[in-house]
């Protein structure tokens, strides 16, 4: 089959200004000259960022299931055993196993 | 002076990698089904995940090209939903120890939300060889459950895919605890994100790309004024005379705060 030349140059259009976005911080000044303020700011924004990257998302992943509420059930098991174990696949596979569970109960 | 802490090696970014593989291998199998059934051919979808590396924009494509969007509509999404990486890329840039310049576009290709995550909670500097890890186990699981897709569809049952799919928030979830355990400062910090970016990708149009940059810029803010300065200067704040200054590994000195 002959690939879509069209939708090819789109997605390497694409891909070219997606690498360019992240690219670009990697050849900024050194840090070590950069104001406190912007060190602050990118020691701090992770914790910002996992914050929006859970939700709204992580409810609405579900929503197709019926269930989206499951999602909470698979971060609080998550939350828990990260409590405990210093490692990340249990935190990992708890939350899964929760949020299967949780999906298995009849609406 | 070694200021690596115990991410130094490409097995133990393997290990970090893990939950980010299980993750995306079952998110990018739904890539490859969705692309197939939007008629897309196994070329150009097998060339999205390639090249492009790069989740929810990668979905937003599909529904943009079953539209029949533009070209230009398409490239501009993908700018904008992937703005947030310019971000996620200069605090993950600061935490490489490149010593090598060829290292950092390389590393840079493979950046995304998890192994920004999983790199930035790591204690110390990381080395050039665990980022590798980080970003090309991801990478491979990311190609390989999108060519299964195409080819074999969902093989796992629907209720089970979704549990499969949620790993990655219980990753970030996992990750997000011990900023959480730090103090309410940063507990406020995480849920005026989380907050603000449901309240904007769920009430109004902005669509999810600006809706997370705006959070995430605002809520960091709010970080600025209430997490106190000794605990986030990211190093002694003596700016530009040290160049140890410039990572979160060694106990910062009391300073007074510059430009807060």
């Amino acid at each position: 089959m002959n690939p879509d030349l069209n939708l090819m140059l789109v997605i390497i259009v694409s891909a070219a200004v997606n690498y360019l976005i992240r690219v670009v911080p990697w050849f900024m000044t050194r840090w070590d000259t950069i104001p406190l303020a912007v060190r602050r700011f990118l020691t701090i924004m992770p914790t910002a960022a996992l914050g929006a990257l859970i939700f709204p998302a992580s409810i609405t992943s579900l929503v197709d299931t019926g269930r989206p509420w499951a999602a909470l059930g698979g971060l609080a098991a998550a939350a828990l055993s990260a409590h405990f174990a210093k490692n990340l696949i249990i935190p990992v596979a708890s939350a899964v196993a929760v949020t299967w569970g949780l999906l298995q109960i009849p609406l | 002076m070694n200021r690596i802490g115990k991410a130094s090696t490409f097995g133990r970014g393997l290990k970090d990698a893990l939950p980010i593989v299980l993750g995306y291998y079952s998110a990018s199998i739904a890539f490859g089904l969705l692309a197939r059934n939007g008629g897309i051919g196994i070329w150009e979808t097998q060339a999205f995940s390639l090249f492009t590396f790069t989740g929810a924009a990668q979905f937003m494509a599909l529904n943009l090209i079953a539209a029949g969007a533009a070209e230009g509509q398409i490239i501009l999404s993908y700018f904008l939903i992937n703005l947030r990486y310019t971000l996620m890329s200069a605090a993950v840039a600061k935490k490489v120890e490149t010593r090598k310049t060829f290292q950092r576009p390389l590393l840079a290709f493979g950046v995304t939300d998890e192994n920004f995550a999983v790199t930035t909670s790591q204690e110390g500097q990381v080395s050039p060889s665990y980022q590798a890890a980080v970003e090309l186990a991801p990478w491979a699981a990311w190609n390989l459950g999108t060519l299964s897709g195409w080819l074999f569809g969902s093989v796992l049952p629907e209720s089970l895919s979704a549990a499969m799919v949620s790993s990655l928030y219980a990753l970030f979830m996992a990750l997000l605890l011990p900023d959480l355990k730090k103090g309410w400062p940063w507990i406020i910090t995480a849920a005026s994100a989380a907050a603000l970016n449901t309240v904007l990708d769920l009430g109004t149009n902005l669509g999810s790309g600006w809706s997370f940059v705006i959070a995430m810029i605002a809520a960091t803010i709010v970080g600025m004024f209430v997490i106190p300065p000794e605990s986030s200067d990211g190093g002694s704040g003596d700016s530009g005379a040290n160049k140890a200054d410039s990572d979160t590994f060694h106990p910062p000195t009391a300073t007074p705060e510059a430009g807060v």
